[in-house]
């Protein structure tokens, strides 16, 4: 019977919905966070993201990252990060948003967008809204490049400290993801 | 639940009707369908035309964030033992508050001895700066030991990947040589008290300064390398 529904789901979606993949080699995602006496830059490869595009403009997008894929120069460091961001119980941290867009009718395009959604870390759901901009191109892929920032203490993150001084509690995230269409 | 269930399939199927066909008038709906499911677009079964590229079915879009495209997460590659990192943080906060300590210390260290070496070598010789300075040099050695065996207690959860040469290494390499320089540092301080009013004592004294400053800048280093 669940089959069945699901089948029955499938075939309603709209004919010129199209899913797209990111591409794991090509996106990547980084966070700076800053110290009174120097800032770290990390970023993660290890990028899974999928965003839906309905013929109507509607996007669902879902990016999900291993917390211990980041790499900022220093093992160490990221060491730690695994443990203030308690990565044994979420190893993962992933966003899932909506929005709505105008489907460009020329190629190449360049469409500014933001995406209304949750970002899920530390085990804690807050609402974000990231904006972004889609790079629509000839060959069929779609270029997402966006930065915005969160609060460390929204998520629950024990800030570390060095010299008994915490980071800042502001922590930026920028992010460039390349997109190839994998659904019809 | 049947109710719900026969809604549901009434509005998916009016939503492929109205996508497909906008001018028609709405059908009735069918039935669900009892056989397996079959993908929405099926290859066109012919031998002349290659079959096109395997996608993805598509799901239906929602307004809601009640959706998830990326299914199940594969178990994490890092497996991470949660006690083991919370005691490594411990520890590491300890040896940090014991390093801030140590500085301090060898600072005291260095300026008392300073002092009595220019005291004892060019000056009056009063002595007054030596019971200071065995009493900071011990206090230092005692906390470089406590310090050290902190970050050596400090479980390594994770299976740390080669890392090369960072920040971490140099601190590391900069203790490991002022480890020397105290071993060096002890023993020229006791031979130099030893050789009270001999000819060589300024020697030995000239040398415990030199290791004594070179050991603080490894310290230094030490420090440096997390710190900047």
């Amino acid at each position: 019977m669940l089959q069945a529904l699901m089948a029955v789901f499938i075939a309603a979606a709209p004919a010129n919905a199209r899913l797209y993949a990111a591409d794991g080699g090509a996106s990547v995602l980084t966070y700076k966070v800053v110290h009174k006496l120097h800032q770290v830059n990390a970023e993660a490869r290890s990028v899974e993201a999928k965003a839906l595009l309905a013929g109507d403009g509607a996007v669902q997008v879902m990016v999900r990252v291993p917390v211990a894929s980041f790499r900022s120069g220093d093992a160490n460091r990221d060491e730690h990060l695994l443990e203030v961001v308690n990565a044994g119980a979420h190893p993962y941290v992933a966003f899932k948003g909506v929005a709505h867009l105008d489907v460009p009718t020329t190629l190449p395009a360049t469409i500014p967008l933001q995406v209304k959604g949750e970002l899920d870390f530390n085990g804690v759901k807050n609402p974000e809204t990231i904006p972004v901009t889609m790079e629509f191109n000839p060959d069929g892929a779609v270029r997402v490049k966006g930065a915005f920032s969160f609060s460390l203490d929204r998520y629950s993150i024990e800030r570390p400290s060095l010299l008994f001084v915490k980071i800042d509690d502001d922590c930026a995230v920028t992010l460039d993801l390349v997109f190839k269409q994998v659904g019809p | 639940m049947r109710p719900a269930l026969l809604v549901m399939m009434l509005l998916a199927r009016h939503a492929t009707a109205a996508e497909s066909t906008p001018a028609e008038t709405p059908q009735p709906p069918a039935p669900a369908p009892t056989e397996t499911p079959q993908p929405a677009t099926a290859p066109a079964a012919s031998s002349a035309t290659p079959p096109p590229p395997v996608r993805e079915p598509v799901p239906a879009v929602p307004s809601s964030l009640d959706f998830d495209l990326l299914g199940t997460p594969p178990p994490p590659t890092v497996n991470v033992d949660a006690d083991a990192m919370r005691r490594r943080r411990t520890l590491l906060s300890l040896h940090q508050g014991f390093g801030i300590a140590l500085a301090t210390l060898m600072a005291g260290s260095i300026v008392t001895g300073q002092l009595n070496y220019s005291d004892r070598f060019s000056g009056s010789s009063t002595g007054r700066w030596e019971r200071p300075h065995t009493l900071l040099t011990f206090s230092t050695l005692l906390t470089f030991a406590g310090t050290g065996a902190l970050a050596a207690l400090a479980p390594v959860p994770l299976d740390q990947e080669s890392r090369g040469f960072d920040r971490v290494r140099l601190h590391e390499a900069g203790m490991i040589g002022a480890t020397l320089g105290m071993i060096s540092e002890g023993t020229l301080g006791i031979l130099t008290a030893h050789n009270e009013g001999r000819l060589g004592q300024a020697r030995l004294a000239d040398a415990h300064m030199a290791i004594g400053y070179t050991t603080l800048a490894f310290m230094l280093t030490a420090l440096g390398a997390l710190v900047f």
